[in-house]
C-alpha cells in the first residue's frame, strides 16, 4: 500500500532565504565627513603640514568605525528577518489545520465574526456551507487511515481550489468542511454549491486504488440578530437532511 | 590559567573554557538585556588569557543575536586579532545551521570582519 505524506501542510510557508535581498555592504563610501576628510588629505597644499599623519590615522579609525557600524545592522537585519519569518510561520501555525492546510477553527470563528459584523453593519449576506464526505467511514475501514488522510488532503485542496480568493474554507471536524461565502446570498451559495458537486467527479488515486468521493452539503445564510452557532446549526441540519434524502447532494437551509 | 563555564539562560549563550585543548566555546541565543554587562567580564577574562596562551581555538554556535550581542562579540574578534597579530596561533570555527541559506550568509558576513584563520562548518540536523 502505498504512504501518505505526512508532511505538514505548513511545510508551503514562505521560502526561506527568499522575502530578503542581501547585498554584503562593504564599505560606507558616500559618508560626507570621511569624504572631506580625504579631501583635506590629499590636497597638495596640505602634504606639508605635520598633523596630516594624525587625520589620515582618524580617518582611517573613523572609516572602520563606519564600516562595523553597517556590519552590525546588516548582521542584525539577519536576525530580525529570521525572527519576523519565524513569527509568520507561527501565526500561520496558529491558524491552519496541520493535516489538510484548510483554516482551523480558530481562524474560522474569527473570519465569521468579522462577516457577522460586516452583515450586521452594512448589510452584506454571508453563507455558510457544510460539507461532509460521504462514506468516509467506508474509506477509512477498507483503505486504512494514511487513505483517508489522503483523501482529507485532497477534498481540503479541491474545495479550496473551487471557491472565491476571498472566501475561506475551514476544517470543521474530522471530515467535515465549513465554507464561509462572503457577500453572498442563498441562491447564489445555491450555484456554488451545485458547481462542487458536479465537479468533484475525478477518483482520488491513492496507490492502486481509485477512491470516487461525493459529499453532502448544507448551506445556510446568516441572518441579523442571529449567533454565529444559530448559523453553523442550520447549515448542519441542512446537511443531515442531504443525508437523509439519500447524499451526493446540497440542501439549503429555508430557516 | 582559568576556565570559564557559563551555563546557557534564556537569554544568554553557553560560553566555556577548556584550558586543556584551548577552546572558547559559545554556543545558543544572546540577547541579554545588557549585553555589554554580560560581555564585559568575558572580554576582560579573554585579555588575561590571551596573553598567556600560544594557541586559542573559538567555536561559535549562535542561532540567535540581538543587535548589542553582535557588537560584542565582534570586540572579541578584535582581541583574537589582536592576540593573533602579537603571534598567538588563532583559529574561528562558525557552525551556521546548513538548513537555512541565509545563515551560510550570516557567516560569511562574519567572515568578512576577520583575517585570522575562519572555517565556516555546517550544521545537519544530525550533528
Amino acid at each position: 500500500m502505498a504512504s501518505v505524506d505526512h508532511k505538514s501542510r505548513l511545510d508551503h510557508a514562505p521560502d526561506k532565504g527568499a522575502t530578503l535581498f542581501r547585498k554584503r555592504v562593504q564599505a560606507p563610501v558616500e559618508d560626507e565627513a570621511l569624504l572631506k576628510m580625504n579631501t583635506i588629505l590629499t590636497a597638495p597644499e596640505h602634504q606639508e603640514n605635520p598633523l596630516v599623519p594624525y587625520v589620515r590615522n582618524f580617518a582611517h579609525k573613523y572609516q572602520k568605525l563606519l564600516i562595523r557600524l553597517n556590519k552590525i545592522l546588516t548582521i542584525s537585519d539577519f536576525y530580525y528577518a529570521e525572527l519576523r519569518e519565524l513569527n509568520l510561520a507561527l501565526e500561520k501555525t496558529a491558524r491552519t489545520d496541520l493535516l489538510t492546510g484548510a483554516s482551523n477553527r480558530k481562524d474560522l470563528y474569527e473570519k465569521m465574526e468579522a462577516e457577522r459584523k460586516r452583515a450586521e453593519r452594512n448589510g452584506m449576506p454571508f453563507c455558510l456551507i457544510l460539507v461532509d464526505i460521504d462514506h468516509f467511514k467506508r474509506i477509512n475501514d477498507t483503505y486504512g487511515h494514511d487513505a483517508g488522510d489522503r483523501v482529507l488532503v485532497e477534498v481540503a485542496d479541491f474545495l479550496r481550489a473551487n471557491i472565491r480568493r476571498e472566501d475561506t474554507c475551514a476544517r470543521w471536524g474530522g471530515d467535515e468542511f465549513l465554507i464561509i461565502m462572503t457577500s453572498m446570498n442563498l441562491s447564489n451559495v445555491e450555484v456554488v454549491g451545485r458547481k462542487l458537486l458536479n465537479i468533484r467527479e475525478a477518483p482520488i488515486v491513492y496507490g492502486e486504488q481509485r477512491i470516487r468521493l461525493t459529499f453532502s452539503m448544507g448551506a445556510a445564510a446568516f441572518r441579523n440578530g442571529q449567533t454565529l452557532d444559530e448559523c453553523i446549526k442550520n447549515a448542519d441540519i441542512a446537511m443531515y437532511l442531504a443525508k437523509k434524502r439519500g447524499k451526493n447532494q446540497l440542501v439549503v437551509s429555508d430557516t | 590559567m582559568n576556565s570559564l563555564n557559563l551555563e546557557a539562560t534564556i537569554s544568554t549563550p553557553h560560553i566555556q573554557f577548556e584550558p586543556e585543548t584551548g577552546v572558547l566555546l559559545i554556543s545558543g541565543e544572546s540577547y541579554p538585556e545588557n549585553s555589554f554587562e554580560f560581555y564585559a567580564p568575558i572580554l576582560a577574562w579573554l585579555k588575561e588569557t590571551l596573553l598567556q596562551v600560544s594557541d586559542f581555538k573559538l567555536k561559535i554556535n549562535v542561532s540567535y543575536m540581538n543587535s548589542s550581542s553582535v557588537k560584542c562579540l565582534l570586540d572579541i574578534v578584535d582581541l583574537l586579532e589582536e592576540a593573533g597579530a602579537e603571534g598567538v596561533n588563532i583559529e574561528i570555527f562558525w557552525y551556521y545551521d546548513s538548513a537555512n541559506p541565509r545563515s551560510l550568509d550570516l557567516a560569511e558576513d562574519f567572515q568578512e570582519e576577520i583575517t585570522l584563520p575562519f572555517s565556516i562548518i555546517p550544521l545537519t540536523t544530525e550533528s
